[in-house]
């Protein structure tokens, strides 16, 4: 009870208890909690007569650094021309260290014993992903790997070798898969996507840029077999020096599913809570079919 | 179990002389489990007694567990402060308009020439240096004072109103207010004196129609108010001295705060009147009064 009673609330509360009942005359605000702005004074706007005359001045052109206006900043050094050449069409990934995800685990936005993948992350509302802006998923990095106690099955697009081991050591698993634009847009918010009455789209197979990500086994790639990954997994065991668990897998998905227990190619009704599967014999062929994703090569 | 009861009473020492006038019937203790209930030591799980509402007398039938979430916060006035502002200015309109120069009917001829008259230079009976002239830099209404609180105010705000409420003994549970049997206001008037519930009570309930003695009660007493959960609001809580609320209405009460302080996304969400719009115009469409037609 003395702890209790230390804490600032409890204090407070045992004020309550012994004044009078509060009524509606008595709530006010914390003392200087609204301030009215300061006053000019005459010391201040010396630059120009009226705030009006400052905003409408004539102001150098962008880039202007020293001297001659015709010669601003990305003049004088063009070597930055190069600096950000590829940013119109390189991809993004929303960084998901290893911290973050414990800390996501431990407050009870996610849960370990179910598979975690970019609709699970999502869902928790603590990450914006837009893919239309080529942004392409997560990026699994190491930060807190010293200490990383749960064992999770989880997909993510990008994933450092350290962030793997990591997992791998406490008896994880981890795989890295290609979501491409518009399955990351389903994935990213089902709710929408379902409501919208859309198909659930089939999840295409990476550029040929990203091919080679996908089908290494080093990265845990989806594409990849599986004894690969099994002798993988067991080298960077050894080459960390930890001994490895058995391992925990939950579920797997398809090559090109994008919801866990969702088929490619239904339609989700959330009203009935049913799923519906195509029965046209064109539509099951279309979504049987593998598509290369060529928008981003 | 007896130990937290111990310490409860020790705290609240109003509610250590109703433990000991109670009965024994102590024993059938409504014990529930409390969601997402806080681990830290620091918090203790505050109670209330659940009584009955058919005798005058005060009867015992059990204790409750209230959350300490919502009914043992942070006691802080400036947030309620900040509630009971919003609830008594949002809804402000003010229609006042005074008319300009160009509003003003005539006022379009020069009334005398620009010189040579030794009046002064005006173009317009109706410029604003004029009697029953135009406006100059009046009020145009309508003007409106609406705003939302952020989400986290308004939930904080409850909350704080009902810690408020149940560490002042001014909360009470009950385990019905539907179909009670009594509804004479004498009965009514005794029930409340002798509970000591003050000059005026609210009961909250979890329906939408109150049927049987209370509402009988509530015909006849001015003082004496029901609400549905839905309509649980800051400015009501600390306008009633005391407040009742059901078994039912406790339930539904922290389910749905509850539910909203542990909500994903942002607290902050936007009410813009265009995305409401439609919702606001068709809110009274089935609603028919002879008396009261509704006003959009």
């Amino acid at each position: 009870m003395s702890q209790a009673i230390r804490s600032a609330k409890e204090r407070a509360l045992q004020i309550v208890e012994k004044a009078s009942r509060i009524r509606i005359q008595d709530a006010r605000d914390n003392i200087g909690a609204r301030t009215t702005g300061r006053q000019l004074k005459k010391g201040h706007n010396q630059m120009g007569h009226t705030q009006g005359a400052l905003e409408r001045a004539a102001k150098p052109p962008l880039g202007w650094i020293w001297g001659d206006f015709f010669r601003p900043w990305q003049r004088m050094y063009p070597g930055e021309k190069l600096f950000n050449a590829d940013i119109n069409s390189r991809r993004e990934y929303i960084p998901l260290s290893l911290v973050e995800l414990a800390r996501l685990i431990d407050l009870g936005w996610i849960n370990p014993r179910q598979p975690i993948d970019v609709s699970t992350l999502c869902a928790t509302q603590k990450f914006q992903i837009n893919p239309k802006i080529r942004q392409c998923g997560f990026d699994l990095t190491d930060e807190g790997a010293d200490s990383f106690p749960y064992p999770v099955d989880i997909e993510v697009q990008y994933a450092t070798q350290s962030a793997i081991a990591a997992v791998e050591k406490v008896g994880g698993r981890v795989r890295t898969a290609y979501y491409d634009v518009e399955s990351l847009e389903a994935a990213v918010n089902p709710k929408a996507w379902f409501e919208k009455g859309r198909v659930v789209p089939k999840r295409k197979t990476p550029p040929p840029s990203l091919m080679e990500y996908y089908m290494d086994a080093k990265n845990r790639g989806y594409l990849c077999e599986e004894a690969e990954i099994l002798k993988e997994r067991q080298l960077s065991a050894d080459v960390r020096g930890y001994s490895l668990p058995a391992e925990v897998k939950l579920s797997d998905k398809a090559v090109d599913q994008v919801f866990h227990g969702i088929p490619s190619g239904s339609v989700v009704s959330l009203a009935d809570k049913k799923v519906f599967a195509p029965t046209n014999d064109l539509h099951r062929e279309y979504y049987k079919n593998q598509r290369s994703d060529k928008l981003y090569s | 179990m007896l130990s937290r009861q111990i310490r409860h009473l020790l705290i609240s020492n109003r509610a250590l002389s109703t433990a000991t006038s109670s009965t024994s019937g102590s024993s059938s203790d409504t014990q529930r489990p409390l969601w997402r209930k806080p681990e830290s030591p620091f918090v203790q799980i505050p109670q209330a007694w659940v009584s009955s509402l058919e005798t005058i007398e005060d009867q015992k039938q059990g204790l409750v567990d209230l959350h300490p979430d919502i009914f043992r916060t942070s006691p802080r006035i400036d947030i309620l402060h900040r509630n009971l502002t919003w609830q008594s200015v949002y809804r402000n309109v003010q229609m006042t308009k005074m008319l300009t120069k160009a509003e003003m009917p005539g006022g379009g001829r020069k009334p005398w020439p620009q010189k040579k008259t030794g009046r002064a230079h005006v173009g317009s009976i109706r410029a604003p240096q004029f009697i029953r002239g135009g406006f100059a830099n009046g009020v145009r209404g309508p003007r409106t004072w609406f705003y939302m609180l952020p989400d986290a105010v308004r939930i904080q705000g409850l909350c704080v109103a009902l810690t408020l409420k149940h560490t002042q003994d001014d909360l009470h549970i009950v385990d019905n207010l539907q179909n009670l049997q009594n509804g004479d206001p004498k009965f009514w008037i005794d029930l409340c004196e002798a509970r000591n519930y003050g000059y005026s009570v609210l009961f909250v309930d979890d329906a939408d129609t109150v049927s049987g003695g209370l509402a009988e009660a509530q015909q006849a007493l001015p003082w004496l108010n029901v609400m549905p959960v839905y309509g649980l609001n800051c400015f009501s809580l600390i306008k009633y001295d005391t407040v009742v609320l059901s078994r039912n209405a406790l339930d539904r009460i922290e389910e749905r705060l509850l539910g909203h302080i542990h909500r994903a996304g942002p607290m902050n969400k936007k009410y813009r009147y265009m995305d409401y719009k439609e919702k606001i115009l068709q809110e009274a469409e089935a609603e028919e009064h002879p008396h009261m037609p509704p006003v959009v």
